[in-house]
């Protein structure tokens, strides 16, 4: 279990690299391709309550560390944050890990679905946080295209 | 509950408030050093990307690339490989010259970079150049190409640097109007209605005698961007209840820049 654990940290941080080399895919409304919520919550599935809050805290804090610009003196959220905003989905995901464990491959496509749908509430949590911070919150019609399409 | 769970629940709260209250100058510094450790990663990908000729395009379907496919057979009996070899020369040759001019006639001492990488999520936020503190390059440094201004150097590493871009929202700068007395604070847009987002100047009077095509320059006043670099071209103005209110075209292409420099000094 704790080799599994380890491979699903490297796996995380080589999707968190990999990421930086892909364009947004114009053809999908320029959405982005995102693999580490897909293994996130595959590893919410698979490991025990406090492996998966390791898993959380370091997922989290490689997110902001990648993503979010430390300018001098405004940054748009503080590190760390997105902790929490993949905390709550991935409790959801936690949630099912019986029906995961019985290794029924419908449930198996179930749960994928389940957590294609869970991602873009992290992107929207760490939007409207970034929203709040800057001024007021701001929706466009461009956003209602799904900028995102998640592997899985 | 399990004693274990409330173990883990505990060192994950502590931990995560730890995170949370870590002081930015830290923060930063982590920010700094994953780049550093990643940048051999991001050094080679970059080399791969651009011999691949890029991921640009993005991911088609069967049937568009057979149609493509199909295309590109027709056109490739018409061209000979020899041709097309010396129109992609010519075009980077061209581009060589420009940037190369265009460093040689500035007022300001220029180093040149190339960018390393950007991520798809922050495409219109931020980039990665392959300049860092060995080469003299700190934070709050401009970051221009021969058209205009790209962005502003926010964490250093010592062998890269991440650019915040013109086109993001945080990113302020003071700016006049070409031909006007007109000054203002020019910021990018959250998001926009076209894929590549238009910049905004803010604070204009309401009676600024504005014109699409005007060319919106630094004005110097924030400390980091020297003044008369062009930052873009005014699309539309709107008078609001207290203010002007422009959007801009901007100057520098920046879903395809490659090659950029950072602004370290004056000659």
């Amino acid at each position: 279990m704790i080799l599994f654990f380890f491979s699903l940290l490297v796996l995380i941080f080589g999707s968190f690299v990999f990421q930086l080399f892909l364009p947004p895919v114009l053809l999908l409304h320029g959405a982005v391709i995102l693999f580490v919520p897909a293994l996130y919550f595959y590893g919410c599935l698979s490991l025990p309550f406090p492996l998966m809050l390791a898993l959380t805290f370091f997922t989290g804090f490689l997110n902001d560390l990648f993503a979010v610009p430390q300018a001098r003196s405004n940054p748009d959220f503080p590190t760390g944050i997105s902790i929490l905003f993949y905390l709550v989905p991935g409790l959801i995901m936690h949630g099912f890990r019986p029906l995961f464990l019985r290794h029924r491959w419908e449930t198996h496509c179930l749960l994928a679905e389940i957590g294609a749908v869970l991602t873009p509430f992290i992107l929207l949590a760490q939007y409207a946080m970034l929203s709040f911070e800057r001024s007021d919150f701001f929706f466009s019609a461009m956003l209602s295209y799904g900028g995102s399409w998640v592997p899985g | 509950m399990k004693s274990i769970t409330i173990a883990a629940l505990g060192a994950f709260g502590i931990f995560v408030v730890l995170i949370l209250l870590l002081p930015q100058q830290t923060k930063r510094q982590l920010q700094g050093a994953l780049f550093q450790f990643i940048s051999p990663v991001l050094r080679t990908g970059a080399s791969v990307q651009q011999e691949l000729g890029g991921v640009r395009g993005g991911l088609k379907r069967l049937d568009e690339l057979e149609r493509e496919n199909q295309k590109l057979n027709l056109e490739n009996e018409q061209l000979r490989a020899t041709n097309s070899l010396l129109r992609n020369l010519e075009g980077e040759v061209n581009r060589l010259n420009r940037a190369l001019g265009f460093r040689e006639q500035s007022a300001f001492k220029l180093l040149p970079a190339r960018i390393l990488s950007r991520e798809s999520a922050t495409w219109w936020n931020f980039c990665t150049i392959d300049r860092g503190t060995k080469d003299g390059v700190a934070t709050d440094m401009a970051v221009v190409t021969e058209d205009g201004v790209v962005g502003k150097v926010t964490t250093v590493a010592k062998d890269l640097a991440v650019v915040l871009l013109v086109s993001d929202e945080s990113l302020r700068v003071s700016v006049s109007i070409e031909g006007t007395q007109e000054q203002g604070i020019v910021s990018g847009t959250r998001a926009s209605s076209t894929y590549v987002p238009d910049l905004k100047i803010r604070f204009l009077s309401k009676t600024a005698n504005l014109k699409p095509g005007m060319q919106v320059l630094t004005a110097g006043k924030g400390g980091v961007f020297p003044s008369g670099l062009v930052v873009g071209t005014i699309k539309d103005f709107s008078a609001r209840q207290l203010e002007g209110i422009a959007s801009v075209t901007p100057a520098v292409d920046l879903a395809a820049v490659q090659d950029v420099f950072v602004i370290v000094g004056e000659r």
